[in-house]
C-alpha cells in the first residue's frame, strides 16, 4: 500500500492544488485588541502591589523597614508635621509652576500625553473599550466625558482603531482613541479646541508625540513608531475628525 | 516579559497555520474566526504554561482542540461518527463505482474538495503533514495520538485521496487496482 513515489506526487499536487488559507487582517487586529484588552484585565485584577507600583501608587505595605511605612507606625505629632510640610511643599509647588507660565504649558502636555502612553503601555491598560468599532468606542467614551470626540477607524491605510479610553491630563478627562500601525501602539489623545502652543512634533526616549489640529478638534498622537508615520497619520485624523 | 508580549512573540507568528488549521477542519471563514479567536483567549489564559515546548504545536493543539469542543456545540452530527466508519463510506463510494451520476460528480471534484470530504481526523492530519510540513512528532502533540496512530491516519487519508478521479488520471503508477 506504501509507495514513496506516488505519495510524493500526491503531496506535490496537494501543494499546487489546495489553497492554504491565511487569517484575514481583521482576525489578527481583533486578536491583538483582545490581547492588550486581556493584559489590561490582568492587571487590574492583581494586586497594586506587583506591577503597578511606581511612583503614582502607595508602596508595597511588605516593605516595612524603608521610607514610606514610618509615617503609618509615627504618633500624631510627626504626621502634623509630616501634613504641615506636605502643604508647604504644594504651596511652593504651585506658586513655581504659576510662575514659570505659558511656555511651560506645551511641554507640560506633551510630558504628560508621552508618560500616560509609556505607563498605559507597561501596565497594559492602553485600552479601557476593546473594540474596532468606532459607533462602539463613540459612545463609550462620550458616556464618561463632558464632550463627543469624532471616532473613526483607518484600517483601510493600516492604522485599525482597536479601542480607547480616558486619560487625565493636569485634572482635565481627555479621550484617548487606541490605533495599531504594524505592532507599534498609538495613543491619540483628542480634545475639541485646537491648541496651537503645542509644537508638531517632538522625540524623547525612543517616543514620538506628534500633535495637529484642525476646525474643532485636536490631535496628540504618542507611540514609538517613526516620526514620519506618525506625523502624517496624526495629521489625517486631525483633518477627518475635523468639524465641517 | 509580561503575558502580552509573551503572546505577541510566541502565538502571533503562528496566527495563519492556526487559521489554516481551523479553516480546514470548520471548512467555513465565520467559524475558522470564531474558533482562531476563542483558541487566542486561551493561549492568553495560559501562556504562562508554555515552559520550553515549541509554542507552534503548543498553540496549534489549542486550536485544534478549540475546535472540537466547537464542534460538539454547534455540529454533534459530525462528531457522533466513528472515524472508521465514515472511512468506509468514503471509500466504497469511491471504490467500488456506484451509479454514473455519482462518478460524474466525482470527476469534477477538485483536489480541495477531496480534502474537505475527508473525515476530521483524517484532513487533520493532511492539512498538518503536506501542507503545513509538520514532524510526525508535532503532529502526535497537536492531535494527542501516539506517533503510531498518526502515521497509520496519514496512510489512510493518503490512501483516499489517491482513489480520486482527479489523481488517477495523472498518477505515475496505476499500480493497486
Amino acid at each position: 500500500m506504501e509507495d514513496p513515489d506516488r505519495d510524493a506526487f500526491l503531496r506535490e499536487r496537494l501543494r499546487a492544488e489546495v489553497p492554504m488559507h491565511r487569517a484575514p487582517e481583521s482576525l489578527r487586529v481583533r486578536v491583538r485588541a483582545m490581547a492588550l484588552a486581556q493584559a489590561s484585565e490582568a492587571l487590574a485584577s492583581e494586586a497594586p502591589t506587583s506591577a503597578k507600583e511606581d511612583s503614582y501608587a502607595p508602596r508595597g505595605a511588605t516593605e516595612a523597614s524603608s521610607r514610606a511605612p514610618r509615617w503609618r507606625a509615627a504618633p500624631w505629632n510627626w504626621l502634623s508635621a509630616g501634613a504641615l510640610a506636605g502643604c508647604a511643599a504644594t504651596l511652593g509647588a504651585l506658586f513655581a509652576i504659576h510662575a514659570l507660565g505659558e511656555w511651560r504649558h506645551s511641554h507640560d502636555i506633551v510630558t504628560l500625553a508621552l508618560e500616560d502612553h509609556v505607563r498605559a503601555n507597561r501596565e497594559g491598560t492602553l485600552v479601557e473599550v476593546v473594540s474596532t468599532d468606532q459607533h462602539t468606542v463613540k459612545p463609550w467614551l462620550s458616556a464618561r466625558l463632558d464632550y463627543s470626540p469624532p471616532v473613526h477607524d483607518f484600517a483601510a491605510a493600516g492604522f485599525p482603531l482597536v479601542g480607547g479610553r480616558i486619560e487625565t491630563l493636569r485634572g482635565e478627562r481627555v479621550a484617548t482613541l487606541v490605533y495599531l500601525r504594524r505592532l507599534h501602539t498609538i495613543s491619540v489623545l483628542v480634545r475639541l479646541a485646537p491648541d496651537p502652543s503645542i509644537p508638531a512634533l517632538r522625540s524623547e526616549r525612543g517616543f514620538q508625540v506628534a500633535h495637529a489640529s484642525a476646525p474643532g478638534i485636536d490631535c496628540i498622537a504618542v507611540s514609538d513608531l517613526n516620526a514620519d508615520e506618525l506625523s502624517g497619520f496624526v495629521q489625517r485624523v486631525a483633518q477627518t475628525g475635523a468639524a465641517p | 516579559m509580561s503575558a502580552h508580549e509573551r503572546f505577541e512573540a510566541l502565538v502571533m507568528p503562528h496566527l495563519d497555520a492556526a487559521y489554516n488549521l481551523a479553516r480546514w477542519l470548520a471548512r467555513s471563514p465565520d467559524d475558522a474566526d470564531d474558533v482562531v479567536q476563542e483558541a487566542c483567549m486561551k493561549a492568553l489564559r495560559y501562556i504562562d504554561s508554555l515552559r520550553g515546548e515549541e509554542a507552534r504545536a503548543w498553540f496549534l493543539a489549542i486550536v485544534r482542540n478549540t475546535f472540537y469542543d466547537w464542534a460538539r456545540r454547534n455540529r454533534p452530527q459530525e462528531i457522533v461518527h466513528a472515524e472508521d466508519e465514515v472511512l468506509e463510506q468514503v471509500a466504497d463510494e469511491q471504490a467500488v463505482g456506484p451509479e454514473q451520476a455519482a462518478l460524474a460528480a466525482a470527476r469534477t471534484r477538485t483536489l480541495a474538495e477531496e480534502v474537505e470530504r475527508l473525515p476530521a481526523h483524517y484532513r487533520e492530519v493532511i492539512v498538518l503533514r503536506e501542507l503545513e510540513d509538520l514532524s510526525y512528532r508535532d503532529i502526535a502533540t497537536i492531535t494527542e495520538t501516539p506517533i503510531g496512530t498518526v502515521m497509520s491516519r496519514l496512510s489512510r487519508a493518503r490512501a483516499i485521496l489517491q482513489q480520486a478521479p482527479r489523481l488517477q488520471e495523472f498518477s505515475p503508477s496505476q499500480g493497486g487496482a
